[in-house]
């Protein structure tokens, strides 16, 4: 029977303290009858292989043991969507931009080779610790709200109070005038407005062959864009002529920026830098860098997005509803 | 063989759910006379309502920790045991409880012989 004992002993670790004693006791009862009855039926004594098979068949100490606690959560079902939305909006709104904007920063500062800047790994520490902080808190916010759920909380509801259906052919209004800010902000500096980003000391322009041929597919590209959020955010409607439009400027962009991409595949560069800091090697460098990093923050990202728009314009030009995943595309 | 095995789990699962509150209702039932854990299993298992300790035990615990039952530690042939009743309580919510289930069984063999 030292193999009972032994099994009650693992058993009654995980059980909840109180009820310690009286659970074990219980269990012991029950596996005594079994054995007693099995024995009854075999006229003899059961081996130690067979009490083992008895105690595999009741399950795992820890399994038993967990079956008498209260299924415990932090966040319950009830709170937990709401709970992934809050999450989901501050990595979408926050870190996600803090993470693009650093690796960025990152491609640039690396190609103007700072001495004061410390890296990739330096933002990255920051942002972990600041991602896991916010983690944590909201977890704990959420898990007191939980635990505190006022009375009525489910039950005060008007159901004539729920958020109207949204169409998906209306445009939000902070969407048009962010791209009407964007599209007009990179319109002036490509028109030369703010100049090239550049440091003491450096001269960075377009290069030759972006400048002769791309100014005014870009161009034309960015003023179109413009032209079309500035409607947008007076007419928040999507008409078939106007998602028509855009859709003729996605292609434009897909074709642009295609092109863009194929001159940084075939070895070419975006920018001219002029320094007499660096040697020519290291200016070879430094337009390398800026061309990688051109390719890799913006343009992918860019050509996914006229893809994408691309593909949600041409079913709204056509009479279709654009595809949900995507609607504010 | 992925898919077997998921189909499997499927009805595991739902077997669970479907003999879960049916299994309130048979120890309830049951234990209108008064039993300790191992024979009522044992009578479960009689009546073709085979149930494991691991199930049957904490069900116990929970159902008198809802009123429906009461308990006592009693010496029968050398051996401490545990012996389960109805409470009044246990008694009336039975009676409630079975005439739910003949309306759902009722409404059940309809639908069913209806497809």
């Amino acid at each position: 029977m030292e193999l009972i004992e032994r099994y009650l002993q693992s058993v009654k670790f995980a059980l909840p303290k109180n009820q310690k004693q009286d659970i074990v006791a219980e269990l012991a009862e029950d596996l005594h009858s079994q054995i007693q009855d099995q024995e009854a039926a075999l006229g003899r004594s059961l081996t130690q292989e067979e009490i083992a098979a008895i105690l595999k068949k009741v399950g795992h100490p820890m399994q038993v043991a967990l079956r008498y606690r209260q299924p415990r959560y932090l966040i319950g079902p009830q709170v937990f969507p709401m709970y992934l939305f809050v999450l989901k909006l501050i990595w979408m709104c926050f870190f996600g931009p803090w993470l693009a904007i650093g690796i960025a920063l990152d491609i640039f500062v690396a190609a103007n080779h700072s001495r004061h800047y410390q890296g990739l790994t330096a933002i990255l520490d920051h942002f972990w610790l600041a991602a896991f902080t916010n983690i944590v808190v909201v977890t704990a916010i959420f898990a007191i709200i939980d635990c505190y759920q006022p009375d009525g909380l489910w039950s005060n509801w008007n159901p004539l109070k729920l958020p109207k259906v949204r169409d998906v052919n209306r445009i939000p209004l902070s969407s048009s005038v962010s791209e009407l800010a964007w599209y007009g902000i990179i319109s002036l500096w490509w028109m030369g407005a703010f100049g090239f980003p550049s440091l003491t000391g450096w001269h960075v322009t377009p290069a030759p062959l972006i400048s002769r041929f791309f100014f005014w597919p870009l161009l034309i590209l960015l003023l179109g864009h413009a032209l079309v959020a500035a409607v947008n955010t007076f007419r928040p409607w999507w008409t078939p002529r106007r998602a028509m439009l855009r859709a003729a400027l996605d292609a434009l962009g897909l074709l642009t920026i295609g092109a863009l991409l194929a001159i940084c595949f075939t070895g070419g560069s975006f920018v001219s830098v002029n320094s007499t800091q660096l040697s020519s090697t290291e200016i070879l460098d430094v337009q390398k860098w800026f061309t990688w990093g051109w390719v890799v923050m913006l343009l992918l990202w860019v050509e996914i997005g006229y893809l994408v728009g691309f593909v949600q314009d041409a079913r709204r030009a056509t009479g279709r509803q654009p595809f949900r995943v995507c609607v504010s595309a | 063989m992925a898919n077997s095995n998921g189909n499997m789990d499927l009805f595991e699962n739902l077997r669970g759910e479907l003999r879960r509150g049916c299994l309130i209702l048979a120890v309830l039932a049951q234990l209108r006379i008064e039993r300790y854990g191992y024979t009522l299993r044992k009578a479960l298992a009689d009546d073709g309502l085979e149930i494991d300790e691991g199930t049957l035990y904490p069900l116990l615990r929970r159902l008198e920790s809802q009123g429906l039952l009461v308990s006592e530690w009693r010496e029968e042939e050398k051996r401490n045991k545990r012996f389960y009743r109805l409470s009044r309580e246990g008694e009336n919510i039975l009676k409630r409880l079975l005439v739910e289930w003949q309306e759902i069984n009722a409404s059940l063999e309809k639908i069913i012989i209806k497809d």
